[in-house]
């Protein structure tokens, strides 16, 4: 839910193009970027001018700084553009300091929702808007906590309503015959977590590096299977829809094809029929693809006819291309051999079926893939295990440490309810939510300790 | 008016129904509280204890209101302790054994001192609904009295159904008669009723209990009062006693499962998790091998001892062996056997945040009817349906407490978007303001509300303002003072600091009441946590106050997801705030949901 009194923050502009816009919005907007800019005055008049950005000690970055005072901007609230000519690591020391300001990430859509709320779009835009937000839905749910999966980690959540049910047992059950608090034990394994989202934040911060691997993006019609595909070659669990559309964020990983590494990237599905909001998303996607070295192009073997897939293969740009039958496990073997000729008459190349049910071909594809980036190259560090990673998730993972680093200090001191305080603050940045966990901690106590007189 | 016409009809006289009675009475409504046997007013039908962790804090609340609660209690305590004493501020929690029968004269004698309060011996079985509006209730006997509003406060007594082992008959609580039509009324004028249940130990008689042999607790040394009204407690206090269940009670219980109601399917409705019967903590906790039985006496003169902990709706001759296992009791006599009761309760989903049921105008419920257990929880309701009662009556818009101002204003809301699986309790993990809801703080939370609705009297107020004037004075003695270089009160707000022990001795300090002391060290103790709370629920806070109009068809907002749009049918939130709580509304339902409201009243709300 969209709350109008927070500042928000988020990157406006395609991530490896030379020029980086960071838009700010809401009621603090124009007193943030003052604290942020060195050398010159931003007056919350619309304006426009060049500054200087402290970003470290004795570190300074040009910068125009673009003002558009309440009632003259798209949001219809104070907003302030950075437009910057920096690396990906000066974007992020930016974006810390937005954060430590007091600004956070926007959720997807939530400048649009602005705009229409305070009443800066006409009632038929309301529509469209909705139907971005609902399709963000999954998105929104992708949490940190997924990310903690990709990199192969457990997931915390259980492990904080746990500690969290022993506390609240300790406060309200102290009637009860449930033994002392383990407070050793507990300080110890809220470290064990405040060790393991650091490891995270750490290994996932080093994006630079990222830049000089090949990147291979997925491409296709919403719901060609794109996503599972995705999952399945990173061997990641990511959410999976059968809604059209699942995908409206670029999702990216690293793909170690034995030694070699690429950036697999999936991209919102190309469907250009639907509203404005859904062609500006297709845009987008189709940006990112033309940038890419190689397109896995996914065609659902399983559908009537391939007209459609047609239409959108024209679009996906210069780069190689494999081109892939996905779910193959839909069909027998016979229809299944008809589906691809067909395929490959259709759009002259050479299918390979693929189940990512089965794995059937999977093998094959990897193999396609790095014969086709072999020459692109990398020399990267096969050990390093690096996952890209949002701003809303940098934010979300750093915010859970301070609170879990303050939850171990009240502990010590014995101010159980301050503690719990802080526990349930890591739990909401976690999982991206303001959901009360109060029934999931009642179910713990209740289950783990004989509670009742 | 006639004699047999009034503004407002309290039906039931339990702890729900006597602090309606009392709040609409002394709002100035000419009230009627029917009861079906009047020695039975506030009756403790299960523990004789009042307060406790989350409760406690309810009770304070009641009392800053305006109500009776803490001062019955306070009158006829017998034993006081102050719960998670060692714990923060928030989480401690007044707790009292009460002597039960004193604890029902003392109210049954604050009541009929009130001279518009009329209680009337009858028992109710329709209610009369005329255009979707109360009018009048019918009693047994046929007597007719008409009424503009109704609080209804029936307890467990919706056809009541009583189990003791393969054992079941009708009754409202042991030895009384349930209201068996009054549910087919509330059927016929469109309210829905689940079924739940609950249960209670058996009572021995204490001169046969070997309680000589038995640990003892004692109460605190220096007993708190439970109302604001009181400065200490003086009277001598009674101990209660632990003993301890064995292998041998284990095995007699496990063997007789068969017989077991709760194990048979004779009961189908579902008892409160934290309130499991003896035979469902050795079932579910296999491995412990004791649990903690606390006997604790009924009344001063320690004549019926309470087993609190063995909870059990099993045949008489396995409680009378389980008592015979039990160290201490080996001889005892049991008064009154234990017994499982199921009950119709009507699914708070049917009723505003001012309790008023959203079908009928005009009729109120309150307690165990909307799916709640305890006393505290049921006087809780009891006084806001009161209030609201005569408020509606009058015209005025009902009290709704917030989360962030009251226990009873979480219990409440919880109650509209929570699903009732089991009786419903509070707890202080449910309440997000936790930090500020505290025991100590409930009269500045809610006197000043209670003194605007006519509840609070001269007396309370002119109390209220001196200690409020007091906390001012500490306040700013502690803001000014400085040692080491910072205020005391700096000193307070730092973790582990050891400033508490260095103003021991303090003249100024010490010459204030033991009360002022405790609440202006704790917000000097909270100060900056209350902040970092603040920001935590800060962004919910702005929902709380954007309402979804009644009439809304969620079938007709386009992209919200189908789960969504089935929980928001059912619980019909008021606001956008209440509409977060549901379980199974992700955030991005309630941005579709925001977006589409704004579209349909442009321009209503300029920013939310």
């Amino acid at each position: 839910m969209y709350c109008l009194d927070d500042t928000i923050y988020a990157q406006a502009s395609p991530q490896d193009s030379t020029r980086t816009i960071i838009r700010i919005s809401g009621p603090d907007a124009i007193r943030i970027c003052q604290g942020l800019v060195c050398d010159a005055q931003v007056r919350p008049v619309r304006h426009v001018r060049t500054a200087q950005l402290a970003i470290g000690q004795d570190l300074k970055i040009d910068c125009r700084v673009y003002v558009f005072p309440e009632g003259q901007s798209y949001t219809g609230q104070a907003q302030v553009e950075l437009h910057l000519e920096v690396g990906p690591f000066a974007i992020e020391q930016v974006s810390g300091l937005l954060a430590k300001a007091g600004a956070r990430p926007a959720q997807p859509g939530e400048f649009t929702a602005r705009a229409f709320l305070l009443g800066r779009m006409n009632l038929a835009e309301a529509e469209a808007v909705n139907q971005l937000i609902s399709a963000s839905n999954s998105i929104q749910q992708r949490t940190a906590l997924d990310l903690i999966r990709y990199a192969g980690g457990v997931r915390p959540d259980g492990e904080l309503l746990e500690i969290l049910s022993i506390l609240e047992a300790g406060m309200d059950f102290a009637e009860e015959d449930i033994g002392p608090l383990p407070r050793a034990q507990l300080i110890h394994r809220l470290q064990d977590l405040i060790n393991l989202l650091s490891e995270i934040l750490r290994s996932s911060t080093q994006q630079e590096g990222l830049g000089r691997l090949a990147s291979v993006g997925l491409a296709g019609l919403p719901n060609a299977g794109k996503s599972t595909l995705f999952n399945t070659l990173c061997h990641a669990n990511s959410m999976v829809s059968p809604i059209p559309g699942t995908t409206t964020d670029i999702l990216e990983a690293i793909l170690d094809l034995e030694g070699q590494r690429c950036i697999l990237f999936d991209s919102p599905g190309l469907d250009s029929s639907n509203s404005l909001i859904d062609w500006l998303a297709y845009q987008a996607a189709i940006e990112t693809l033309h940038r890419a070295d190689a397109i896995i192009f996914c065609v659902d073997v399983s559908r009537p006819d391939y007209q459609q897939d047609l239409q959108i293969h024209s679009q996906i740009g210069p780069g190689q291309v494999i081109y892939v039958a996905t779910k193959a496990d839909l069909l027998d073997d016979a229809a299944l051999q008809e589906g691809v000729l067909v395929l490959n008459r259709l759009f002259d190349a050479t299918f390979i079926p693929v189940s990512a049910l089965t794995d059937r071909n999977i093998q094959i594809l990897r193999r396609a893939i790095q014969q086709v980036i072999a020459p692109i190259g990398s020399s990267i560090d096969p050990s390093a295990h690096r996952i890209a990673i949002s701003e809303r998730m940098r934010h979300a993972l750093g915010s859970a440490i301070d609170s879990l680093t303050d939850a171990q200090r009240m502990l010590q001191d014995g101010s159980d309810e301050l503690a719990a305080m802080c526990i349930r603050s890591a739990y909401c940045a976690l999982t991206a939510s303001q959901t009360q966990i109060d029934e999931k901690v009642l179910q713990t106590i209740f289950s783990r300790f004989c509670i009742g007189k | 008016m006639g004699s047999n016409e009034y503004d407002c009809i309290v039906i039931g006289a339990g702890h729900a129904g006597v602090e309606a009675a009392h709040a609409a009475a002394k709002m100035g409504a000419k009230t009627c509280l029917i009861t079906i046997d009047r020695q039975a007013i506030a009756r403790m039908s299960c523990n004789p204890a009042v307060g406790g962790i989350g409760k406690g804090q309810i009770v304070r609340e009641v009392d800053a209101l305006g109500g009776l609660m803490g001062l019955a209690t306070d009158a006829t305590g017998i034993q006081f302790r102050m719960l998670n004493r060692s714990k923060g501020p928030a989480v401690q929690s007044p707790r009292a054994q009460t002597d039960k029968y004193e604890y029902s004269c003392w109210i049954q004698q604050a009541l009929m001192a009130i001279p518009n309060l009329t209680i009337l011996e009858a028992m109710v079985e329709q209610i009369i609904v005329e255009g979707r509006r109360v009018r009048a209730v019918v009693c047994q006997d046929g007597t007719f009295i008409k009424a503009s509003a109704i609080v209804l406060a029936p307890g467990t007594f919706l056809r009541g159904l009583i189990h003791i082992g393969d054992l079941q008959y009708p009754g409202g609580r042991r030895d009384e008669p349930c209201a068996q039509r009054l549910s087919e009324s509330l059927a016929s004028i469109g309210l829905q009723l689940g079924r739940l249940k609950t249960g209670t130990p058996p009572r021995l008689d204490a001169s046969t209990v070997d309680l000589d042999q038995l640990e003892v607790q004692q109460g605190d040394p220096e007993p708190e009062p439970f109302s604001f009204m009181n400065d200490r407690i003086s009277v001598l206090q009674i101990p209660c006693w632990i003993t301890w269940t064995n292998p041998q009670i284990h095995q007699l219980l496990l063997d007789n499962l068969n017989r077991a109601p709760l194990y048979t399917g004779q009961i189908k409705s579902t008892g409160p998790r934290y309130c499991p019967s003896i035979e469902t903590k050795v079932v579910r906790f296999a491995d412990k091998t004791s649990h903690q039985v606390f006997l604790e006496p009924e009344e001063r003169a320690i004549k019926t001892i309470y087993c609190n902990g063995i909870s059990t709706s099993l045949p008489k001759d396995v409680q009378e062996r389980m008592i015979q296992l039990l160290p201490g009791t080996q001889r005892a006599r049991i008064i009154h056997y234990g017994y499982a009761i199921e009950y119709d309760y009507c699914p708070p989903t049917q009723l505003t945040p001012g309790l008023q049921t959203r079908q009928i105008e005009g009729l109120f419920l309150a307690g165990q009817i909307n799916g709640t257990s305890g006393y505290e929880e049921a006087a809780g309701q009891g006084i806001i349906a009161g209030i609201n009662a005569v408020l509606w009556l009058r015209g005025k818009e009902p009290l709704v407490l917030g989360r962030d101002q009251a226990y009873i204003g979480v219990m409440i809301d919880d109650l509209m978007t929570k699903e009732i699986t089991e009786p419903y309790r509070v707890f202080t993990s449910r309440a997000e303001h936790r930090l500020s809801l505290r025991a100590d703080n409930a009269d500045r939370r809610l006197t000043p509300i209670g003194r605007e609705i006519g509840l609070v009297d001269d007396q309370r107020w002119r109390r209220y303002q001196q200690r409020l004037k007091q906390i001012g004075r500490l306040t700013a003695y502690l803001k000014a003072t400085r040692i080491d270089g910072i205020s005391i009160w700096q000193h307070l707000a730092r973790p582990q600091s050891d400033i508490t022990d260095r103003i021991r001795n303090d003249l100024f300090i010490s010459s204030f009441p033991r009360h002022v002391v405790h609440t202006v060290l704790t917000d000097a103790r909270y100060e900056g946590y209350l902040a970092k709370q603040g920001r935590l629920t800060a962004r919910l806070q702005s929902l709380e106050h954007a309402p979804i109009p009644a009439d809304i068809d969620y079938q007709a907002v386009p992209h919200l997801r189908s789960e969504a749009r089935e929980k928001l049918t059912k619980f019909r939130p008021m606001t956008l705030g209440q509409a977060s709580r549901i379980d199974g509304v992700t955030p991005a339902d309630l941005v579709v949901l925001q977006i589409y409201l704004k579209a349909r009243h442009p321009g209503q709300r300029k920013a939310e």
